[in-house]
């Protein structure tokens, strides 16, 4: 078995202890902050992602259902999950046309135009993934995982975890030429 | 690893570069979401602590509280009994269908559990969201015959039916798709199906006096829903058949209403031919890597992972597909 490198501050939090969940809060925001942001590409969106995420750690805690081990894996599947229903309940945003361009985004605004739009291609082809193959390519990609942590995170064993990126990776790569395609023919 | 495995790897780490840089954090609503936690989190403290001795402040600060002010008014008083009435037998129904989520086959509340299922099913208009939806619920019987086996209980035929029929409707979901949305629709039920049946491979060897032959069968169903998606994958029209065959065989031939294709395929000899009980084993599979779970070296298999899952399991409502903590998606 492994040691469990959260035991001490978990035990903190049960007790709803005010400075270890303030700790808490002050090292893991900022990921779940920049892990939301990366796959909803929205700043609000993002900030009430990491919000809701301790505010529902919070509420599992509270009814004793919160993290014996791996915290951070356990913030990261609560985010996770906010994002998830979100693509569920919500057409994927898309730039509007009067969007305006923040100063300081370099010189050219045609090249920001196309770097902005590439992202938000690339984030609506991950919202046709699996959930389960999104978080493993996101964490993986974006949050460099080890598939070890991820397969934590996810509650499944590593092997499951290659399959899925191993699919996920495959899926997507389908999706984009077929974006692609589409672009050539129009 | 292979080659193209490299180049899938490499891929990956280049297509999604683009995605790694963020924006800084905004400050002001980083400490407006700090002061909502520990706002959040002190009301909850002083939910516990208030909880034993908050009769007796009631009593005592009659006039703080609504009702109590309501009690000079007797049709205001009798209208918020009806109100309070209602919001009683609706969040009544409502906790019933919750706590149910959580209930097991052959427990009491199930019955609602499968009833609160199929109402979303058939609220469910297009067979895209139909499908996306069959495909969470087998994964929540998937979880079901987890839970079953690991609390020491025998599955038999009774709790896999259910499963069985969402493989069979998830096919013919997919059949009504246009080409290009079944292959993806294809690929989805795949990936499902590969995931459950390695699942159900790490059961049965972990429970095996309990792998009762109801397990064995759902776990070749499973692998023969990964070959029908195969088969579906390469040649659409021929599933279609198959699929449309394996109705006829459900309902009985008066709910077909083409008789013309009832032959066999040779698709149907393919799949049934294939030996079923040892395809879920990696090394047979061309897309899973060479590990087997928990014996990579990682020392993290099913075992190990299970011990969290313990826990977090009892959280209600959790999402992804169930294995997640504190909220149900709904597709």
């Amino acid at each position: 078995m492994k040691n469990n490198p959260d035991q001490a501050i978990l035990e903190r939090v049960k007790r709803f202890e005010a400075q270890a969940l303030e700790e808490i809060f002050d090292a893991f925001s900022p990921r779940i902050y920049r892990y939301a942001y990366r796959l909803l590409g929205d700043e609000d969106l993002a900030s009430e992602c990491m919000s809701e995420t301790f505010s529902r750690f919070l509420v599992a805690l509270k009814s004793k259902s919160g993290p014996d081990t791996y915290l951070q894996a356990y913030l990261y599947r609560i985010a996770h999950n906010w994002v998830t229903d979100y693509y569920r309940s919500k057409i994927p945003p898309t730039m509007p046309l009067d969007m305006e361009i923040p100063s300081g985004s370099g010189d050219d605004p045609h090249e920001w135009m196309v770097e902005k739009a590439t992202n938000q291609q690339l984030r609506q082809a991950l919202t046709l993934l699996t959930p389960d193959q999104r978080q493993v390519i996101v964490l993986k990609y974006l949050e460099d995982w080890e598939n070890e942590s991820i397969a934590d995170s996810m509650n499944k064993p590593v092997g499951a975890v290659k399959a899925l990126q191993h699919r996920g990776l495959e899926a997507l790569r389908r999706i984009l030429n077929r974006y692609e395609d589409s672009y050539d023919q129009s | 690893m292979t080659r193209a495995d490299d180049e899938l790897e490499e891929f990956g780490k280049q297509t999604l570069a683009p995605l790694r840089s963020t924006p800084p954090q905004d400050p002001q609503a980083t400490s407006e979401a700090k002061a909502k936690y520990l706002l959040e989190r002190e009301s909850l403290r002083q939910v516990g602590k208030t909880q034993p001795g908050g009769e007796d402040t009631r009593q005592t600060n009659g006039k703080r509280n609504s009702l109590g002010v309501l009690q000079h008014k007797p049709v205001m008083k009798a209208l918020a009994a009806v109100f309070l009435a209602l919001v009683v037998i609706l969040a009544g129904s409502s906790i019933t269908v919750l706590a149910a989520q959580n209930s097991l086959p052959g427990q009491a509340l199930y019955p609602v559990k499968s009833w609160s299922e199929d109402f979303r099913l058939s609220m469910t208009s297009s067979p895209n969201a139909k499908l996306s939806l069959t495909l969470y619920f087998t994964n929540l019987r998937m979880e079901e015959i987890s839970s079953l086996l690991a609390d020491g209980n025998t599955v038999n035929s009774q709790n896999t039916d259910r499963f069985q029929r969402e493989l069979e409707d998830a096919l013919q979901l997919a059949a009504q798709l246009d080409d290009t949305k079944m292959q993806h629709a294809l690929g989805e039920i795949k990936s499902h199906a590969e995931m459950q049946g390695m699942t159900m491979q790490e059961l049965i060897s972990k429970h095996p006096p309990q792998a009762d032959s109801a397990v064995l069968r759902l776990q070749q169903r499973l692998n023969e829903q990964v070959q029908l998606s195969n088969v579906g994958e390469t040649y659409p029209k021929e599933f279609r058949v198959q699929v449309h065959e394996r109705l006829q065989k459900q309902h009985g031939p008066k709910h077909s209403p083409d008789t013309g294709q009832s032959q066999s395929t040779p698709f149907q000899i393919i799949v049934t031919q294939i030996p079923l009980q040892d395809d879920f084993n990696h090394g047979n599979d061309m897309n899973q890597p060479t590990d087997l779970p928990g014996q990579d070296g990682s020392g993290n298999g099913q075992g190990q992972t299970q011990q969290g899952d313990g826990q977090e399991q009892t959280a209600p409502g959790n999402g992804n597909h169930g294995q997640n903590p504190t909220h149900t998606p709904k597709p």
